[in-house]
């Protein structure tokens, strides 16, 4: 008898919604109407509250991983962290960090066309994901088309970006910023180490170690992102290793020009800038602390 | 019995679903809306492109890194009614704006190249010229910002 009155009540729930809906909205470009849905006004005012402060944007792990590429990385065996390790990770810092290196590790594997081992690497983001209350269905349609398309290096470099880019727009619209904040942290951590560690030595001219100043931009906005929620004990312990790197950064030779901005043919130049510049001392400071700090995140 | 608990939890999950895809509204406005007609051959989808919930009389400000060495195009849209978008670029450092689209009566999309990797602060806001108060007062459009690159050595 109650299972029928609730059952009566959540179909009720149901057809209430749906027409509200409806109503709100009179096509797909129309704008939603907040009044129409109970359920849904306080999700967008606590929408609005974050779009208040500025949001600090980064390039996402792949992207990263694809600029290293483009500046000659080499692939080096046994860098990437073991899929075997992914059910070994407890607690939802541990989990989120390593989902974050698990994500770096497969975009890395993707561009190396290492495709077979990348699908175990998607499978594995799969699993954590889930861990950290990422929707499985955000992973399920990718990790069919990642199998259905194994012999392709490209697709499965679009699905890996794919995957961190639904994963992203999951956890800001279900407000789990936090959650982002520490697996973003734990891909960038991964995304140095593999290029570092991929370096015995210092190499002067040597574009991959330009292409490491180039991060240290993407990782001051990952930092600025992750201190909105510095409250938060995780996040706190993140932000630490992310200042940690940071201080190395600090010691890089910093050359500045003015910023100048021209208009040619309707189109802007912005030309100027900071030029950072990387020498073997730094090669050394930084190596050593993003080793430590890989080892402390992915040891079990 | 068993099998009214399982129409029950079948319901109560389409319910949840049903709910919860409300607050994914606007997520990939940007790649299905106006946005995509300012698409252009050769250049590529740039990852930091996203969509948001934005009001009437509000700001959005994003802070982006935009990479040396290239070219971009960015182009803003929303839905009906709520045009036109008011833009601006500035220096993520010092505030400095290098382009406001009320000096260009309000075009949406605007080309720029990048000589060295800097943060770029946006800010938009919808004026909403042809909007009824009721629309401006009581919805939320989309706002999409849509970014495409390609490599050019300055």
């Amino acid at each position: 008898m109650k299972l029928r009155i609730l059952t009566g009540l959540l179909i009720s729930g149901m057809i209430c919604s749906v027409h509200a809906c409806k109503t709100g909205r009179q096509s797909e470009t129309d704008a939603i109407g907040a009044s129409e849905v109970d359920s849904s006004i306080e999700v967008m005012q606590d929408e609005w509250e974050i779009l208040q402060d500025m949001l600090f944007l980064y390039p996402s792990p792949g992207e990263i991983i694809e600029g290293f590429f483009n500046a000659d990385l080499e692939y080096k065996n046994g860098l990437v962290n073991s899929v075997e390790k992914k059910d070994s990770y407890l607690g939802s810092r541990s989990q989120a960090l390593n989902l974050g290196i698990y994500i770096t590790d497969l975009a890395y594997l993707a561009k190396f066309s290492l495709t077979g081992e990348a699908v175990d690497y998607l499978e594995a983001v799969h699993s954590l994901s889930n861990q950290v209350g990422v929707s499985t269905e955000v992973f399920e349609s990718l990790l069919e088309k990642a199998k259905a398309n194994i012999n392709n290096p490209d697709s499965i470099l679009d699905v890996s970006d794919e995957a961190f880019y639904q994963m992203v727009t999951f956890l800001e619209t279900s407000k789990k910023e936090k959650t982002l904040a520490i697996i973003s942290a734990g891909a960038y951590i991964e995304s140095l180490y593999l290029v570092l560690e991929s370096k015995n030595e210092f190499v002067e001219g040597d574009p991959l170690f330009d292409q490491i100043c180039e991060t240290v931009t993407p990782f001051g906005n990952l930092l600025s992102r992750a201190q909105k929620f510095e409250d938060d004990q995780n996040v706190a312990s993140i932000i630490k290793y992310l200042n940690l790197i940071n201080q190395t950064f600090d010691q890089l030779e910093v050359k500045e020009t003015e910023t100048t901005v021209k208009e040619e043919e309707g189109k802007l130049i912005i030309g100027g800038g900071v030029d950072l510049t990387f020498t073997a001392e730094n090669f050394a400071e930084i190596k050593s602390t993003i080793r430590s700090i890989r080892t402390e995140i992915t040891t079990i | 019995m068993i099998h009214h608990k399982k129409i029950f939890l079948s319901l109560f999950f389409l319910l949840s679903f049903c709910l919860l895809g409300l607050g994914q509204f606007c997520a990939d406005f940007h790649k299905a809306g106006d946005c995509r007609k300012d698409l252009i051959p050769n250049f590529r989808y740039y990852n930091q492109s996203r969509s948001d919930l934005i009001k009437v009389g509000f700001t959005v400000k994003y802070d982006i890194v935009f990479y040396g060495e290239r070219e971009y195009m960015i182009s803003f849209c929303t839905m009906k009614n709520y045009y036109p978008v008011h833009f601006k670029l500035s220096d993520g450092m010092t505030e400095e704006v290098f382009y406001d689209n009320k000096e260009d009566d309000y075009l949406e999309s605007i080309g720029f190249a990048v000589e060295k990797t800097r943060r770029i602060m946006v800010e938009i806001e919808i004026l909403a010229h042809k909007a009824s108060d009721k629309e401006i007062e009581e919805y939320y459009p989309c706002i999409g910002m849509f970014i495409q690159f390609k490599e050019d050595k300055l």
